[in-house]
């Protein structure tokens, strides 16, 4: 017989000629204790009627009737009474239902002139609105009219629908894409899960779904009260390559964030890296504001802040050092980032411990529908993606991994290149693991590793490695309320060996751990007004440092820095509120606390007088659990967005945040040794405000955007060094730092063009970061006490990345970077004193490395694009550093001969060349 | 393809770990000539004051002396004292009578009329030093100072001092050689120069800053600061050893002055190598503003003491000048051959059994001759 789905398919197309008041023709006889299917058997001989059910709903249904020339739906009352059985007639056709009625009548205001239906009360309608004991259906048609509440006859006042949006081929959320209503406008976009809540009047509408990579479509919706409706959208066979730069078109104009930069992979993926790789930071760097030390440094600064002033986030994970062999390569695989989001100015209250910036990178879930996979081949690496469907469209897995074989490479060498002995290799493995529990629950598990070793060319090995774990729960507690659960566990170590000496073979390791947790909620009160608010807490562990003896000769003596541990809590208040359609404005308020805990011995220094040894005054011992010390405070987050025009918005912001963990790193260069540092009684947390102002203004129906913001920041107790400091194995690391004061302010210019042939971003920023320290009791005054300039102080910063596509199969890209050279403090002379020769240096950061100048080309061809075949492939060539500049990324110094020479070193001395290949399965 | 795989593979990692090219950063001209200021007033006696510039980094000279200049304390209460040019950058300000307590500040005018003033500074007194030790451990001897101030005032410190030891020649020289050109021929030398030969003394000045602090301490006490290491079986403590130690006080931001040079002038900014940054001293250049000047004047009485050490004091010194004797036949051109170019001195004579000289022990004339190395001028103190 005919199932149910049927069913609803024939009501929609039968609706319009229902006449559900005609009589039927009168039936006799006796039916005695006949099932139900033999009794719809006689009546089909007995009548010209076709009769349509679910028979497994009626298979306990006895019949047991006498009629004598009765109309149909005599019968059917008598047989059906109290029973929860239903039947409806249209035309000559009859259905049956359990459980609920079919109402052959049109909808409610369907047509003005629509009479409403009768239907007596708690009878539940077999329509869209009630997730209680079916699955909300995904919503994938455009002309079919999805009713969402039970249907009533009054349609006055305000209804919320929400749902999820996903990809109809993948079964993955649509992220970013715009659900609005045009009579009167209102809309939202889909959050990162696919999921959507407006409130919009009752009453029908066309829903407009709208977004970057799906079809632009619309969902008929009579909406009576509040209810659920998943759309299930078709994806955009978008052309190749195309420029994506942000999901939401006119968002740079629109939000009330300043400062978000939003990356997609796709966009990442053509921007020429090198050796091929796709490569996830250093397409931010092409940022305005964004800016990096070097080409082989780890990290990069934001808008003036240090290196270790950025949360770098990886599905809720922080990641430590995101980046493979010393900077060359960020850490994370592009095959399965989805996209990455950067926070550099107003920074959302959910955020927090980190001055500078918020990175957040986002994996993609896997495909829900079948397994399909990546592979690609470089020069240097080789990766491999796999993902589907655990559960088919319920949950879903996407495994990443990649490896270098330069270790294998740098072998086959001639030994006369010298590097022979070098050893370089590294491997990144992501897992991501996504469950549906039902409509309101989803389950979330990231996991991530990380692993570098190299040697420099030297007898020394520095390895290090990430890992992290996260778990997050989502559950939707009603349309409103939303709620991310996350817990997780995440940790970065290092271990530099040498053992060529058998005699002082060392083993030197530092590890910095953290288990958090956070619950995070959001409340849509109306399309208005967001709530967001939430709590967090990071208990931290650390090893800042243990050295020891590599097998049984070394005669090394053992020595380890104690152990650090802390406790790093908030709780969060942040709210989006629209004042008028014109005004934006969002506040937030974020409470920190910082709790350093025993074990540890604390040095207590004299008062008012520089930290060093000559000031040591003593040593408190606590025991493991005590409380040492507590820092707290709150933290303001306040933006606000004007619209002048529909395409042109002026916004504001003022931003405060405290960061109680630090990097300490005083070298200019590369440095594996680099370790991470609690505040604790002697070393201050640090603390900056921002306030940031900016006027965004799209053209050409916002395919061309364009931003310039400005902004002002305050740096207090930011950490530098004194001179001669030494960081590793300091069990007094407080006598090697001082608590320093900056400021930082710039400019930010760029322009974006979004679609078209020729597609890209142009960027220019000018900003400054100096620092002062000028308090001689708190440490050494630098330069007199006056400002200098910060060793990542690059005033002039210009990028350009340029897109042009000659056809669908092949395009061409180039990005181009200029940048002023970094500071460095320079010995400008040397002179006799005390029996001895000695350096004269210049002021601290007074001298700066040549400009930085590098332009990149790739070329991008792919295979064709035949949506049937096995494999789907394309091929990437390129040249990076095209002109063979020998950018400097440090300089030193060393005596020869009784005569001090200057060398400058570079990580790429001419144009290379690179190539490729990738394949889709 | 496989040419292709191996060129790119040589091609990318040579070019990965690529390019040490000289950098010359074009600091700007004139930037080699500050001037560096060396000395301690002494309240009374004489004071050293030593003017020297500095040097660009590509010079290949090692000091250059300012001579020329004036150079003169001036009281707060309008005190002059003048100094005498020493030549060769040495000033010397002799019969100072300096007041604990009152201010002076040092004037100089260096040739070219430029004139730099240091700070007034307030002459402090010095505690004197209570002990110098040394102690014999396994690596050789070291010695320490230590010093307390009653008053609890001075609490920042600076000492140097200056090393004299004896040391001996590998052996009398009984013969000299007599025209090492032609007819050359060795005739007994006399006794006393062999003596000036034999027996000489050296002396060092400290070359590290050694300064101290007892800030920390709840009294004003220095105990045990490291002044100096000898080496074991090394040839200070070959014979006798001796050493002054000159102690000065010192204000806080003097101290801190040279902590940081100290610091500075240890590392030299390699790739790994911290930030270094440059401190000002108490001395400006009036005719200038912004021409730093190097070095920081404090003013402070100097406390003395010297200690002598013995080789018998030290246990297993095991120091031996590591000479060798050669032997030369009595025989002109082998003669010639050994003596002619002065890298050896005769030691004793060899006779035949017909007590006729035969031939001639000899060895190096750095082994021969302690006054290459030394003075055979003895100490006033020895």
């Amino acid at each position: 017989m005919r199932n149910l789905f049927l069913l609803y398919l024939l009501l929609f197309f039968a609706g319009s000629t229902a006449d559900v008041t005609a009589q039927t023709r009168p039936v006799t006889g006796t039916f005695n204790d006949i099932s139900f299917d033999e009794f719809i058997e006689q009546l089909e001989k007995k009548t010209d009627y076709n009769f349509y059910y679910d028979p497994a709903g009626f298979d306990s249904l006895r019949v047991n009737i006498s009629v004598n020339d009765k109309p149909l739906q005599e019968v059917f009352e008598r047989l059906f009474k109290n029973t929860g059985y239903y039947w409806a007639i249209d035309q000559n056709r009859i259905f049956f239902t359990k459980g609920r009625k079919i109402d052959t009548s049109l909808p409610v205001h369907l047509f003005p002139a629509a009479k409403p239906a009768e239907t007596g009360p708690g009878v539940d309608l077999a329509d869209l609105s009630s997730n209680k004991t079916i699955e909300v259906p995904k919503a994938s048609l455009e002309n079919k009219l999805y009713e969402i509440g039970m249907q009533t006859a009054s349609v006055t006042g305000n209804a919320t629908l929400a749902g999820y949006a996903v990809d109809a081929k993948t079964g993955e959320p649509v992220i970013g894409a715009a659900v609005f209503i045009e009579q009167p406008r209102l809309g939202t976009t889909t959050d990162q899960f696919g999921y959507y809540a407006l409130t919009i009047p009752k009453g029908r509408h066309t829903l407009m779904i709208r977004g970057i990579g799906i079809r632009n479509t619309r969902r008929q919706v009579m909406l009576y009260a509040d209810g659920k409706l998943n759309l299930e959208i078709q994806p955009q066979v978008t052309s190749l390559r195309e420029v994506v730069i942000s999901a939401e078109n006119a968002a740079n104009v629109k939000s009330v964030q300043m400062g978000l930069e939003k990356i997609n992979i796709a966009t990442i993926k053509q921007v020429p890296a090198v050796f091929g790789e796709a490569d996830v930071l250093r397409t931010v760097l092409t940022l305005p504001g964004v800016k990096s030390a070097g080409e082989a440094s780890t990290g990069f600064n934001v808008r003036g802040g240090a290196v270790d002033q950025n949360l770098i986030l990886f599905n809720d994970a922080t990641i430590y050092n995101p980046s493979h062999f010393f900077g060359l390569f960020s850490a994370f695989n592009p095959e399965v980032v989805k996209d990455v989001e950067l926070y550099k100015s107003s920074i959302p209250s959910k955020y927090g411990g980190r001055l500078s910036s918020v990175l957040e990178v986002n994996s993609r879930e896997g495909n829900k529908k079948e397994i399909t996979g990546t592979a690609g081949l470089g020069l240097l690496t080789s990766r491999i993606n796999l993902e589907g469907p655990l559960i088919k469209d319920r949950s879903s897995f996407i495994v990443g991994a990649r490896t270098t074989y330069s270790n294998w490479l740098l072998k086959a060498l001639p030994a006369r290149s010298g590097y022979r002995n070098s050893k370089a290799s590294f491997n990144d493995l992501n897992v991501h693991l996504n469950h549906r529990v039902n409509e309101n629950n989803d389950v979330y598990l990231t996991g991530y590793m990380s692993n570098d070793q190299s040697n420099l060319n030297s007898d020394t090995l520095y390895g290090y490695s990430n890992k992290n774990i996260s778990l997050k729960w989502k559950h939707v507690f009603n349309n409103k309320l939303v709620g991310h659960f996350t817990t997780g566990y995440d940790r970065y170590e290092y271990e530099n060996y040498s053992d060529k000496n058998p005699v002082n073979a060392f083993n030197l390791s530092f590890d910095i751990n953290q288990l958090n947790a956070k619950a995070d909620f959001s409340y849509y009160r109306n399309p208005g007004h967001t709530i967001d608010f939430g709590f967090s807490s990071i208990r931290y562990g650390l090893h800042p440092g243990t050295f020891s003896p590599l097998g049984q000769e070394s005669l090394i003596i053992p020595d380890v820095v104690d152990e650090e541990q802390a406790l790093e809590s908030a709780v969060y208040f942040g709210n989006r509120y629209d004042v008028t359609s014109r005004l934006s404005v969002d506040f937030g308020l974020r409470y920190s606390l910082f709790n350093y805990l025993g074990p540890q011995s604390i040095n207590t220094y004299a008062p008012n007088l520089p930290k060093d040894e000559t000031t040591l005054t003593g040593n408190r011992a606590y025991g493991r659990g005590d409380l040492i010390h507590t820092y707290h405070g709150p933290e303001f987050r306040l933006s606000a967005r004007y619209s002048i025009t529909d395409d042109l918005s002026v916004k504001a912001g003022y931003n405060t945040l405290r960061q109680y963990v630090h990097m300490l790193s005083n070298t200019t260069a590369v440095s594996p040794t680099d370790i991470w540092k609690l505040s604790d009684p002697n070393i201050k947390p640090q603390y900056g405000d921002q306030i940031a102002i900016g006027l965004y203004k799209n053209f050409k129906s916002n395919t061309i955007e364009t931003s310039a913001e400005v902004y002002f920041k305050n740096l207090k107790d930011y950490l530098d060094y004194k001179s001669g400091a030494t960081l590793v194995l300091n069990h007094d690391i407080e006598t090697a730092v001082f608590n320093a004061r900056g400021k930082a302010y710039g400019a930010e210019v760029m322009i974006k063009k979004l679609t078209g042939k020729l597609n890209g971003w142009m960027s220019y920023a000018y900003s400054r970061t100096l620092l002062r320290m000028d308090d001689e009791n708190a440490g050494e005054v630098i330069n007199r006490g006056e400002y200098y300039p910060s060793t990542y102080d690059k005033p002039h910063d210009f990028t350009l990345i340029g897109n042009y596509r000659f056809s669908h199969r092949v395009s061409l890209s180039l990005n181009t970077t200029y940048s002023t050279g970094r500071p460095i403090t320079l010995p400008i002379g040397k002179y006799y004193y005390n029996g001895s020769l000695r350096a004269l240096y210049s002021d601290r950061n007074a001298y700066r490395i040549p400009d930085y100048l590098r332009a990149d080309l790739s070329l991008n061809i792919a295979g064709n694009h035949k949506v049937y075949q096995v494999a789907h492939n394309y091929w990437t060539f390129g040249i990076y550093n095209v002109t063979g500049r020998k950018n400097a990324y440090s300089t030193y110094f060393t005596s020869e001969g009784g005569v001090i020479k200057g060398y400058k070193l570079s990580i790429f001395g001419s144009a290379i060349p690179f190539i490729n290949y990738n394949i889709k399965f | 393809m496989k040419f292709g795989r191996n060129f790119l593979v040589v091609v990318t990692v040579l070019q990965l770990l690529c390019c040490k090219e000289p950098f010359d950063p074009s600091v700007e001209s004139g930037s080699g000539s500050y001037l560096v200021v060396e000395g301690i007033i002494s309240t009374t006696g004489t004071s050293t004051i030593r003017l020297s510039q500095s040097l660009q980094i590509s010079d290949n000279n090692k000091i250059k002396n300012l001579p020329g200049a004036e150079v003169r304390v001036e009281g707060e209460d309008s005190s002059i004292f003048p100094s005498t040019d020493e030549g060769n950058g040495v000033y010397t300000i002799p019969h100072l009578n300096l007041a604990i307590g009152q201010k002076y500040r040092l004037r100089i005018t260096i040739p070219g009329g430029k004139e730099y003033l240091s700070d007034f500074t307030t002459a402090q007194a010095t505690p004197a030093i209570d002990n110098v030790e040394w102690v014999r451990d396994d690596k050789g001897v070291s010695i320490s100072v230590d010093t307390h101030d009653p008053g609890n005032n001075t609490r920042y410190y600076m000492w140097d001092y200056e090393e004299t030891w004896e040391t001996r020649s590998y052996d009398y020289s009984n013969f000299k050689v007599v025209n090492a050109g032609v007819n050359l021929r060795l005739d007994p030398r006399d006794t006393v120069e062999a003596n000036q030969m034999y027996t000489c003394w050296k002396t060092a000045r400290s070359t590290n800053i050694l300064v101290s602090s007892s800030a920390n301490l709840s009294s004003d006490v220095i105990s045990d600061f490291p002044l100096v290491h000898i080496p074991a079986a090394t040839e200070k403590l070959g014979v006798r050893y001796s050493i002054l130690v000159r102690q000065y006080a010192l204000t806080r931001p003097a101290f801190e002055y040279l902590q940081r040079m100290k610091k500075n002038s240890e590392q030299m900014g390699s790739v790994f190598d911290p930030q270094p940054s440059e401190a000002r001293g108490n001395i400006r250049c009036i005719t200038n503003p912004d021409e730093p000047v190097i070095g920081y004047i404090s003013i402070a009485p100097v406390s003395e003491k010297r200690i002598f050490i013995r080789r018998s004091d030290v246990r297993q010194w095991n120091y031996s000048l590591g000479c060798e004797t050669g032997y030369v036949l009595r025989h002109p051109d082998s003669l010639k051959n050994v003596f002619s170019r002065g890298d050896n001195i005769p030691i004793s004579e060899e006779y035949s059994n017909g007590g006729e000289i035969v031939g001639y022990y000899y060895s190096n004339s750095v082994c021969m001759d302690c006054r290459i190395t030394g003075s055979s001028i003895k100490p006033a103190f020895w």
